[in-house]
């Protein structure tokens, strides 16, 4: 309802209606947000409704603020869950642009033609990428701190230590988990004689 | 020196230094190769031996082959093709299906089914042999209860 007031508004006063807002992905960002915790939340994004301004409202200025925002990890949007969170590791999603274009879809997030603020962001997702990059497993833990457990790539680099975890993040197939669990029964018979 | 079963492939150590399996994993016979991993899973490697159960170090390396060979293959039939650019040639040019999957995963059942844990229970000794250092089985209603693979 506030989208159509909006664009009542807008016809009312005889603007333009920029298209390209109509487009499914910033659909996707309208609904999913909640635009109460986008502007000052710490991590939460600007929302749809931030970027629905255009240029010579005087808005220009507002918007290139949230976009580095963006830029520095402030007012990204939020990432999808579980499985699909894990291919995306290491992009951060949002909107970095001047005037409210939209940026194409990458495997980073969105970006449209070049500023520094695009560089920035790239910046970002490379940091993010190192973090959670191949062979570290990120868990969170009590009160929302992340746990980063290195978990090496090759066996030879693996401690005695972490072999359980080793062995256990080589396959998720059930069976081999089940054959995983082995090694606690295995741990209790080792040294004793039957 | 004495062996159970079937050696196991060559790369199946813990001194393994390479991310992904040698080239002669995805060729169809051949030492290290995956119907090499199979034979030597069909002789059961977790046997009992000189009627003694498989202790950590032979549980430990057997799942390490197993598990090695479960990541090569998902890497190969279940990594997007954009990622697996990263991958060396013979992971992307290979022949392995999910037909060969499968059969990892159903000789890692059998092998699970052929191992049975049983539980025995011995009358609490006082100082005997069983409560010396570096027993670990555990104290249950007054008798020590062990896990015993076999």
């Amino acid at each position: 309802m506030a989208f159509l007031s909006h664009w009542y508004k807008r016809q009312e006063a005889g603007k333009t209606w920029p298209l390209k807002f109509l487009k499914p992905q910033r659909q996707v960002f309208q609904e999913d947000e909640d635009p109460a915790d986008g502007r000052d939340g710490g991590g939460e994004g600007f929302t749809a409704e931030d970027d629905d301004h255009d240029e010579g409202d005087g808005d220009e200025e507002h918007l290139k603020s949230q976009t580095r925002r963006a830029a520095k990890g402030k007012g990204v949007a939020k990432h999808g869950r579980a499985s699909r969170a894990k291919k995306n590791e290491g992009g951060v999603e949002g909107f970095n642009g001047d005037g409210g274009s939209e940026g194409e879809p990458t495997a980073d997030g969105y970006h449209d033609g070049g500023d520094s603020d695009e560089e920035e962001e790239e910046a970002v997702s490379r940091g993010r990428q190192g973090a959670n990059g191949k062979g570290k497993s990120v868990n969170e833990g009590v009160g929302g701190k992340e746990d980063i457990i290195e978990v090496p790539t090759t066996p030879a680099q693996v401690e005695p230590p972490l072999r359980k975890l080793f062995l256990k993040s080589l396959s998720s197939d059930k069976g081999y988990k089940m054959l995983v669990k082995l090694l606690d029964t295995a741990n209790v018979s080792f040294g004793v004689l039957i | 020196m004495n062996a159970v079963g079937r050696p196991a492939p060559d790369w199946g150590h813990w001194g393994y230094g390479e991310e992904h399996l040698p080239a002669t994993f995805h060729e169809t016979t051949g030492p290290g190769s995956l119907s090499h991993v199979m034979s030597w899973l069909k002789g059961n490697p977790l046997a009992l031996f000189d009627d003694q159960p498989a202790g950590y170090c032979r549980v430990e390396k057997t799942l390490l082959v197993l598990g090695l060979t479960l990541r090569e293959l998902e890497r190969v039939l279940f990594t997007d093709e954009e990622n697996s650019q990263n991958y060396p040639a013979h992971i992307q040019n290979s022949k392995l299906t999910i037909a060969d999957w499968d059969k990892v995963r159903v000789g890692c059942q059998e092998l699970l089914n052929s191992v049975h844990i049983q539980d025995e229970e011995t009358p609490k000794s006082d100082g005997g042999v069983n409560a010396k250092a570096g027993d670990s089985a555990s104290m249950v209603g007054g008798k020590e209860k062990k896990r015993v693979i076999r």
